[in-house]
């Protein structure tokens, strides 16, 4: 057996005893407090035979999607500003500690008072929760780029966007998986209070009706959901482009 | 036909203590085209500097570097082999040479022309990583003569090589070298090898640097090896008239 298959298989036996040690759990515990996969799995084909798993979750992955791109955006720029410049650096320092250090739902109340209930302080929201994240990996990342390559471009002359895209940005893709990857687990779950606070659709606002009913498969079905959602993106989307990037190695 | 280097002084602020630290200081050379300057000295005597206040890389101050009489260095045409190969890892051999082409008009077919008269041929997909230290040395030297250029630098390029590795690479640099009529400027701390390669040796005192002697080197290059009988005989005159030369004492 080749070693990709052996981790194959390592992986199912791992997934596959999540649910095992779930069901033994649920059988101990009373059913209504922790509903075992059956029942979750039968929620889940429920709420999608109704389109209600879908939409909502459609809704929260758009919402996801774009405040992402929106924190990515903006940190990276700040991260590799602040990284290559050290009079920006001092200047912004302290708002990024601060900005690292207010608590998340004081973020979103905060939006929600000042821009009303609406989509675009909800995604204000969930992206300004995210931006001093990015910012401080990609400061990092801007940090450790080596100067002998980059005297390699300027001794030659190279143009700038060549400069750019084969010597500073293979130099930065570690950072930027890093913080895609904490990015992304990270907004979901902020995403998930916008909604439960906000919004009146969206996984996070289902949760809240579920909760309302003390409906545990509900609230399980709806995150298991999403989780699978997540992973997804991780193994077509992330990892591939890890591996694309990173053949070299 | 000649390449001037003129320095007054060269100095670096020490941020540490706010001071200001002499490295260079009285440097006039003057180097014939097509000739093969070698510069020898001890650790820490500005020859790094000398040669990137040469390539751009370290402000020159407005301090003269004149090629062919004309004092605008943008129009002319370097290349520069570091002491370590900088290559970049995530390019291939290839990509890297085809990395610091300037000039439209060289194709993929010189890139692979010349990387087969380095012996690179079958190494051309490769990534550095995947080849040995000798072979990433002579990508960088075939990196360094893509774009034809007037001067060659180059600073310790054989250093941390086995001998054998280093005289092949010595012989690969001749060769190319006799083809290209390149002027080349060539750090050692080696001085068997400033006297098997070069025309000529400029000795380097100790910080701040500055040339303390000016050699004609005797040898001819017939025999490519740091051991063969002409280059110890040379380098056996040389030290015993001069005993403190590599101290960058005369």
């Amino acid at each position: 057996m080749n070693a990709i298959s052996s981790n194959a298989v390592l992986r199912i036996a791992s997934i596959l005893s999540f649910f095992l040690i779930w069901h033994l759990a649920s059988i101990f515990v009373d059913v209504e407090l922790l509903p075992g996969p059956d029942e979750v799995s039968k929620k889940i084909i429920e709420e999608a035979k109704s389109s209600e798993l879908f939409f909502h979750t459609l809704i929260t992955l758009k919402r996801v999607s774009i405040s992402f791109i929106i924190a990515m955006l903006i940190g990276t720029f700040f991260g590799l500003y602040m990284g290559r410049n050290e009079r920006a650096n001092t200047i912004l320092d302290d708002w990024l500690v601060l900005g690292l250090n207010v608590p998340a739902l004081v973020i979103i109340i905060l939006c929600y008072v000042w821009f009303g209930l609406n989509e675009m302080a909800a995604i204000l929201a969930v992206s300004l929760n995210k931006i001093p994240m990015v910012a401080v990996i990609m400061r990092e990342g801007s940090r450790a780029i080596e100067k002998d390559y980059l005297d390699v471009g300027k001794f030659y002359k190279i143009g700038k966007n060549k400069l750019f895209l084969k010597v500073i940005l293979p130099q930065l893709y570690p950072y930027l998986l890093s913080s895609a990857r904490s990015g992304l687990s990270l907004i979901w779950k902020i995403v998930l209070v916008v909604e439960l606070l906000g919004r009146s659709n969206g996984v996070g606002f289902k949760l809240y009706g579920f909760f309302q009913f003390f409906d545990i498969s509900g609230i399980l079905a709806y995150t298991l959901a999403f989780v699978i959602l997540i992973i997804f993106v991780e193994f077509l989307l992330i990892r591939p482009f890890e591996r694309k990037i990173s053949v070299w190695k | 036909m000649s390449f001037t280097i003129n320095i007054k002084e060269k100095t670096f602020h020490n941020k540490h203590n706010n001071s200001k630290i002499l490295v260079l200081k009285d440097i006039n050379i003057k180097i014939k085209t097509n000739e093969f300057l070698c510069i020898v000295g001890p650790s820490g005597c500005g020859k790094t500097t000398l040669m990137n206040m040469i390539g751009g890389l370290v402000k020159s101050d407005g301090q003269m570097l004149k090629f062919n009489n004309n004092p605008n260095n943008e129009d002319e045409n370097f290349g520069y082999v570091f002491q370590t190969s900088r290559l970049l890892p995530w390019l291939t051999v290839k990509e890297n040479v085809a990395l610091v082409c300037n000039k439209k008009e060289i194709n993929e077919y010189q890139i692979e022309n010349i990387l087969e008269s380095f012996g690179l041929k079958d190494f051309i997909n490769y990534y550095p990583k995947s080849i040995s230290g000798g072979m990433r040395r002579r990508v960088s030297l075939a990196r360094a003569f893509i774009n034809n250029p007037k001067v060659l630098l180059m600073d310790e390029p054989f250093v941390s090589l086995d001998q054998p590795t280093a005289e092949n690479l010595y012989e690969v640099l001749i060769n190319y070298w006799k083809k290209t009529k390149t002027t080349i400027i060539l750090i050692t701390h080696v001085l068997k090898e400033a006297i098997l390669l070069g025309d000529r040796i400029l000795f380097f005192s100790k910080n701040p640097g500055t040339v303390v002697f000016d050699y004609q080197v005797k040898s001819n290059r017939n025999n490519l090896s740091v051991e063969s009988k002409l280059v110890n005989k040379e380098y056996l005159e040389l030290t015993k008239k001069y005993p403190n030369l590599l101290n960058g004492l005369l």
